[in-house]
């Protein structure tokens, strides 16, 4: 009931051998020891606080399980910033107060990250793309706040630039 | 939480494959698409866990084709992939809205319109706005490919016809004819909630501004995934459209149609949203169906 996987995890190459109910979130926080990815639900992956991007999209880590990543490549927060510096998205939820308490950060930052790649400004659009992730402290106003800076900042930048901040 | 040891994982990548895996191991084994309901059931350990047949890698049901006019939308299209593409949003709006309306942005890229048609949950999205399009869904088993139309796979409650070894290959949509319109609307608590009420309508004009052809399905009424409003169809089937006609409704409708209480809400509430919705989505497809298309 395990089988061998290679999953690349913000860069880098994993050889695990892992059981086959092994959930992706699991695999992240318990075989890597990457806890930036965060599990706020029993069974039902509402929260959305456990989001990663997957092949260029984001998902859910919980309603995956880690042998169907095998080959594929995998973004967590421990992947956003470049060194010491932070993604856009990274610092303009730092500059509007994006997060209190930090559960639910790691979950918008990667469901937000994606939609940035086309980078929009208009608050009810971002509101529309963050609604699969749950913030019980913030009152979301500020995460808004924050998407709307990266979105401004990320259009102004010249393509490549912006590439540079999308690595998946 | 966990599912149970999973014994077998089965990852094939290609149709042919997938369907030897499902013949041989259907009655014990689940297929796995998306998982934004599966794998929920799993950890709840509500379903057992024995065998997965994960079809993620089979490439050749990702595709998107016409076939004699209408749609053939493979078994993998991920709703996200559903709710932007152009052709789907001209010649079915009813699906495209109803993949918008379906969970959130990371449970869209992940879940497939199939997968949600054959889970079957009474307030799903998906297969009333199928039904309202007069859907097929295409299925292949051991003895060969069949297709079967939506309103008599979906049995009821979490029950399809879909045989122990059989797996669906696509969903086929007919070619609307000109000047055909659909839209589907959903009424929820919260944004991403289930439906209290879903209603998918599809319509098409006839000469001197008369509803030629209709279809309406309606979900989120506890009895069946697809409640087929047939009395109210043939209510406006041949009638001029106009703000009489959706007046009358509003009252007529929401006495027509049995509804229930359940823990989203009392029956008086949805015969209310009932008298509400349907009006609004017929008035909606019928300004689609100008734009001809569907
Ligand atoms: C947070 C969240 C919110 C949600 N919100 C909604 C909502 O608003 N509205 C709604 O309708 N649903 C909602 N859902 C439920 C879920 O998203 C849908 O049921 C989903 O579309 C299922 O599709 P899937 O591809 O993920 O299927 P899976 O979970 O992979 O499979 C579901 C079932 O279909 C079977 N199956 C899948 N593909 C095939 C095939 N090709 N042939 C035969 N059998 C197959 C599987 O064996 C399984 O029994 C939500 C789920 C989550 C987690
Ligand atoms: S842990 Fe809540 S959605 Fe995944
Ligand atoms: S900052 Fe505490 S849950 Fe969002």
């Amino acid at each position: 009931m395990n089988r061998a996987i290679t999953v690349r995890v913000n860069g880098t190459l994993h050889h695990e051998t892992v059981d086959h109910r092994l959930l992706l979130s699991d695999f992240l926080r318990e075989t890597l020891g990457l806890t930036g990815t965060h599990v706020g639900c029993g069974y039902e992956g509402r929260c959305g606080v456990c989001t990663v991007v997957y092949e260029g999209v984001a998902i859910k880590s919980c309603l995956m399980l880690a042998v169907q990543a095998d080959g594929a490549a995998v973004l967590s927060v421990e992947g956003l910033a470049r060194g010491e510096e932070l993604h856009p998205l990274q610092r303009a939820m730092h500059d509007c107060h994006g997060l209190q308490c930090g559960f639910c950060t790691p979950g918008f930052l990667l469901t937000m990250y994606e939609f940035l790649k086309t980078p929009v400004s208009d608050p009810n659009t971002i509101r529309a793309a963050m609604n699969g992730v749950l913030c019980r402290c913030t009152g979301y106003v500020h995460i808004v706040a924050a998407v709307e800076q990266a979105a401004r900042e990320l259009a102004q930048m010249d393509p490549d630039e912006r590439a540079r901040w999308f690595p998946l | 939480m966990y599912p149970e040891p999973i014994e077998q994982y089965f990852q094939p990548t290609t149709l042919a494959a997938a369907l030897q895996l499902v013949a041989t191991h259907g009655s014990a084994a689940h297929i796995l698409a998306g998982g934004q309901s599966l794998v929920p059931a799993l950890k709840a350990r509500a379903v057992p866990a024995r065998a997965l047949i994960d079809i993620n890698r089979v490439t050749e049901l990702a595709t998107l084709t016409t076939r004699a006019g209408g749609l053939w939308l493979g078994a993998l299209l991920r709703l996200t992939a559903v709710a932007r593409d152009p052709l789907i949003g001209r010649t079915a709006s009813a699906l495209a809205d109803a993949a918008a309306a379906l969970g959130d942005r990371q449970v869209r890229n992940r879940a497939t319109l199939v997968g949600s048609i054959v889970w079957a949950m009474h307030w799903g999205d998906i297969a009333p706005a199928a039904a309202a399009l007069d859907a097929r869904l295409c299925l292949a088993g051991p003895a060969g490919r069949r297709e079967v139309g939506i309103e008599s796979f979906v049995v009821g409650p979490q029950l399809t016809v879909l045989g122990a070894q059989e797996m669906v290959l696509a969903l086929l949509l007919p070619a609307p004819p000109p000047h055909t319109g659909s839209c589907y609307l959903k009424h929820g608590r919260v944004v991403q909630d289930r439906a209290t009420l879903g209603i998918a309508v599809c319509l098409t004009r006839g000469p001197e501004g008369r509803c030629a052809e209709v279809r309406i399905a309606l979900g989120g009424l506890a009895q069946h995934p697809i409640c087929r409003a047939t009395q109210i169809e043939e209510r406006v089937r041949g009638q001029i459209f106009n703000a009489a006609l959706l007046e009358d409704l509003k009252h007529w409708a929401s006495t027509t149609i049995t509804t229930h209480t359940d823990e989203l809400a009392s029956a008086a509430y949805r015969r209310q949203l009932i008298g509400v919705y349907v009006p609004r989505a017929l008035e909606l497809a019928w300004q689609r169906s100008a734009e001809s298309g569907r």
